[in-house]
């Protein structure tokens, strides 16, 4: 809101510099978020908040000056003293008192006008309102002078002698003054004469009844609405103004007549008018006296400062409440334009707020001791993101939020998904089923900026559908590689490959310390055929990991092939060996034998591993692949394997014919069982 | 037998006048080498007496040691001299570095707060993203058709959940299963359907704290956060306190630090409201404390410079190369 200093300066006196206003109306809890000067005033952007609507005006702003400063606070004059009486009179209904619970008006006859008074047009402008003609300059001035949204009609206009503040009929359609036909509900409130709507109540008024130029007769509005009708409807037709802001905080109950009176009195002070109606009203203005009342000792118990009773008689009176109480209770009553004021609380607050947020000492609780808790999924993430920083990768923050095509498209989780209702951006509508998409994403904005070894992870949530309970929210660790390694002088390049990923999948579950997980082909159809592994516990999937399909890198836009890994960290947090026991070293030396094997391409390494160990039983320590090699002077259709065994036994020194032995015999059970040669001599030198 | 003294005063001698690399290798060839005037007389050992072998083995040690120390103490006194050096060697060029990779400056962050608190005592908690109106409003005393509910506005489900808007949802969930004493914080993605530019993000962090006990009170809690914002940015950081309105606490503060010339909100803070407290059925007379609120990316920006809120979720790896 924008408050003018010169107005301000009407109802308060204000002494010091205008940097120490703002600095005092700050700390006061009036933000002041910006200080424009101009040649005669000084305007100042408050930043209020929605607990006091009575800082929303002029008088307001002053009345919480005097709190602070205790400078004398005056009221202007709203007393009409002219005799009122009118030749034509209004009958007022209010048949929807929860909806609006008072509306009053006055009639102000055979009115003329001239130019609005200049101190007046800049003050409105000041506050950015535009003057339009006296009389609704005047219903603005006061709306920024006390708080309270006034209408004025076009009394000529209205139709009989009825006015009626109700409930408006579903359908019911108005033209405001915006020119917008809006339609209206039974949860908005209308203004109705005799034939129909006159204005959106507390909202905007209706076109047709605007006061003009020509406007002899003014029907002259202040009501009550009830704060949420008026929100909502607001809200509903996407329609704010400076009426509906106050309306929907609340406005002041007895500042209704108050201000209704000062408007009258403005227009009789600079327009000439033949005659003023009494007060035309239905229901009645909703004032509640609610006495608060708490302990003395409660002020030292909540903010952990003494603050003397007389101070904080003091501080409520200056308030505006009325104090009572004797001895060790303190008990007020709250002014009618407090209502954010009704529980014991609610007066600490203030009394801290007066005492000073800042001569509050600062103070180091007493700790006591609770029982230490660590959650395990997040030491779970923390050691995945350490890993995964050790592997090379650096961490990705991507969105929750992502589009639904590329889903679409992979037919991936269609009975699954979380769809937002209101989307921002009508692309970003998806609650990500998986982590693929801002990781693909990732890596195409990567290697479009000229990057060419890309190694990217991220631990976050995915979001699936649960029937009718909250979404299933799963913690994700993605993986995501991609283009050729890093150069350097001493290594040669090579560019990304499955073992890559696998080998980082496999050690990063081994420093987990994770065992017994298996292992599936493919799985997911995000994954080329073929090369997409996926991981399990009894039936469950647990994660995958792979080459991305050419499917899905076109829909990502990538040319390089791109290696992924997903894992969800909750469902492999239960399978993580708790207490790891240590195995003795190995007393006896092991033996390592190298064997290089000509196979059919289609024996898989994993097979031959297999035999090798179930042969050697307890003896092959270990059994590692070293090279792999096709085509050159192997025949087509073949492959080279090498592999190191480690022989070696936990009781004796194996000796060298013993390990020939079964050596030879392992190599004699794979040339049997898979057609395994040895290489020719020439082919290896 | 050899007079193994008379071997070392030879050796110390013929050292004396040694003033090269070479002359010394040669003299420890003929000690020490192979063939060298020691070994031999390891090889003598076996026709020693067997009663006299360990007396005279562990002599040989001591002369082998004494000549090793000899030589070696020569050696330093030759200084660099007796180092070969291949002129050919280019220490210069590039080390192989590791390859590591790095964490996100939200991690990061995250990381610096959160180790702060857990030195105070705090735990860290981890909390659901999507939720139902209850725990995003109801029980954080923010009425449906109140305005303060526009301060947060929402995402919502086409299931009716709706998006977290703020972290202080965990508040609720975690005093709904556990009785005070409590301190917590609790850090995660929050959302807004605001409009996104250099300083919005319609997703983005915060972390929530809370403590609740039987007597914790305001001025704990400037004490507390003053602590904190110290450790964060240095011990001559300036605070302030301003009034301000959250519907979950009362008093409420907008905390604001000095930053170069004028103040810089950082946070939100205040105790909490005793109708949040009813809401998971605690005793509002009973039980008091406080919690607050801080955004994540507003932090990193601050402590690295950052200009712009849509670099965090980029994920351009110039970018995370720099943390």
């Amino acid at each position: 809101m924008k408050v003018s200093l010169n107005w301000l300066k009407e109802y308060i006196p204000i002494k010091g510099s205008v940097e120490s206003l703002s600095q005092l109306l700050t700390m006061a809890g009036l933000n002041v978020e910006k200080t424009e000067h101009s040649k005669n005033d000084t305007v100042f952007e408050i930043e209020i908040t929605t607990n006091r609507p009575d800082w929303l005006s002029h008088i307001g702003v002053a009345r919480e000056i005097h709190a602070v400063t205790g400078n004398r606070f005056t009221v202007p004059p709203f007393q009409v003293k002219a005799q009122r009486k009118s030749e034509k009179s209004f009958k007022i209904f209010t048949p929807d008192p929860k909806f609006c619970p008072y509306y009053s008006a006055v009639l102000l006859e055979d009115v003329e006008w001239d130019e609005t008074p200049e101190f007046m047009k800049k003050r409105l402008e000041a506050c950015g309102i535009r003057s339009i003609n006296l009389i609704v300059d005047i219903t603005n001035y006061v709306l920024l002078e006390w708080g309270q949204p006034l209408h004025a009609f076009d009394a000529d206009r209205l139709h009989g002698d009825k006015i009626f503040a109700r409930r408006a009929q579903e359908s019911e359609k108005i033209i405001a003054i915006d020119g917008i036909n809006y339609e209206l509900t039974k949860d908005d409130i209308v203004i109705a004469d005799s034939e129909g709507p006159v204005a959106i109540g507390g909202v905007m008024g209706g076109k047709e009844s605007e006061v003009s130029q020509k406007t002899k007769n003014i029907l002259l509005e202040s009501a009550f609405f009830a704060p949420p009708r008026i929100r909502a409807t607001s809200r509903r037709l996407g329609l704010g103004s400076e009426s509906s802001y106050r309306f929907e905080r609340k406005v002041d109950p007895v500042g209704v007549d108050q201000a209704r009176e000062r408007a009258v009195y403005l227009i009789t002070k600079y327009a000439r008018v033949k005659r003023i109606s009494p007060v035309f009203k239905a229901g009645k203005s909703p004032v509640k006296n609610i006495k608060i009342s708490f302990q003395h000792s409660e002020i030292k118990r909540v903010l952990g400062v003494e603050i003397s009773q007389r101070k904080i008689k003091s501080y409520l009176s200056r308030l505006g409440l009325r104090v009572f109480g004797k001895g060790k209770a303190i008990k007020a009553q709250a002014p009618s334009f407090r209502s954010d004021l009704s529980r014991p609380i609610d007066l600490i607050e203030e009394i801290a707020r007066l005492y000073g947020y800042n001569k509050i000492p600062e103070t180091l609780p007493v700790m006591s001791p609770i029982e230490p808790h660590i959650s395990p999924i997040l030491a779970l993430e923390h050691q995945a993101r350490s890993l995964c920083v050790g592997f090379g990768f650096y961490e990705a923050v991507s969105f929750s939020l992502v589009e639904t095509g590329p889903y679409d498209q992979l037919g991936l989780y269609r009975n699954e998904r979380i769809r937002l209702a209101n989307p921002r951006n009508k692309e970003l509508s998806l609650m990500r089923p998986n982590l693929l998409s801002g990781l693909a994403q990732a890596v195409r904005r990567n290697f479009s900026v000229g990057e060419t070894d890309i190694r990217l992870f991220e631990v976050g949530n995915r979001y699936l559908d649960a029937a009718n309970q909250l979404p299933k929210e799963e913690r994700m660790l993605a993986l995501i590689l991609s283009g050729e390694g890093r150069l350097n002088w001493l290594e040669k390049k090579r560019p990304a490959s499955f073992y890559d990923i696998k080998g980082i999948v496999e050690e990063l579950l081994n420093q987990i310390g994770i065992e017994s997980i298996g292992v599936q082909e493919n799985a997911d159809s995000i994954f080329q055929r073929g090369e997409g592994i996926s991981l399990f516990v009894k039936d469950e999937s647990v994660g995958c990991y792979g080459n991305l399909s050419d499917r899905v890198r076109k829909i990502y836009d990538l040319e390089k092939p791109v290696f992924y890994a997903e894992l969800s960290l909750e469902k492999i947090l239960p399978l993580i060996k708790k207490g790891r026991s240590v195995t003795e070293i190995p007393k006896f030396p092991s033996s390592p034998r190298d064997l290089t094997l000509i196979l059919n391409e289609q024996v898989r390494a994993e097979t031959i591993i297999a035999q090798v160990r179930q042969k050697a039983g307890d003896l092959a320590s270990k059994i590692e692949v070293f090279d792999y090699f096709k085509g050159g002077p192997i025949p087509k259709g073949k492959k080279s394997l090498s592999f190191r065994i480690s022989y070696q036994a936990k009781d004796r020194t194996l000796q060298n014919e013993e390990v020939n032995q079964l050596h030879f015999s392992i190599i004699d059970s794979l040339h049997k069982s898979f057609g395994a040669e040895l290489p020719k001599a020439k082919i290896e030198t | 037998m050899t007079d193994l003294t008379a071997l070392q005063e030879e050796v110390k001698s013929k050292l004396a006048e040694v003033h090269d690399s070479p002359a010394l290798e040669a003299i420890r060839l003929s000690y020490l080498g192979r063939k060298g005037k020691v070994a031999n007389l390891f090889r003598e050992l076996g026709s020693v007496p067997h009663e006299e072998r360990p007396r005279f083995g562990q002599a040989l040690n001591e002369l082998k040691e004494f000549v090793e120390a000899q030589i070696r103490q020569k050696e330093e006194s030759l200084g660099t001299k007796t180092i070969q050096t291949d002129s050919s060697f280019d220490p210069t060029l590039p080390g192989v570095r590791s390859r590591i990779g790095g964490l996100h400056p939200i991690t990061q962050t995250i990381r610096e707060i959160s180790d702060i608190f857990v030195r105070l005592g705090f735990e860290v908690v981890d909390g659901r993203e999507i939720e139902t109106e209850f725990y995003n409003f109801t029980a954080l005393n923010i009425p449906l058709d109140h305005p303060s509910r526009d301060a947060f506005d929402t995402f919502y489900t086409t299931r009716g959940h709706l998006l977290r808007s703020q972290t202080s949802t965990v508040q609720i969930r975690v005093m709904e299963n556990r009785k005070p004493p409590l301190r917590i914080i609790a850090p995660g993605r929050v959302y807004r359907p605001d409009e996104v530019d250099a300083s919005h993000s319609f997703m983005f962090h915060q972390i929530e704290g809370l403590m609740v006990d039987d007597q914790t009170t305001f001025s704990d809690l400037k004490g507390v956060i003053h602590l904190f914002l110290r450790k964060l940015f240095g011990k001559n950081i300036q605070m302030r306190f301003k009034p301000h309105f959250f519907p979950f606490t009362e008093p409420s503060v907008d905390v604001d630090i000095s930053w170069g010339k004028s103040w810089l909100e950082i946070l939100g803070a205040g105790q909490v409201d005793p109708a949040v407290f009813e809401a998971v059925g605690y005793n509002p007379k009973k039980v008091q404390g406080f919690a607050f609120g801080l955004g994540v990316e507003r932090i990193a920006m601050l402590k690295y410079g950052i200009k712009d809120i849509r670099l965090f979720f980029e994920n351009d790896l110039r970018f995370l190369r720099q943390f």
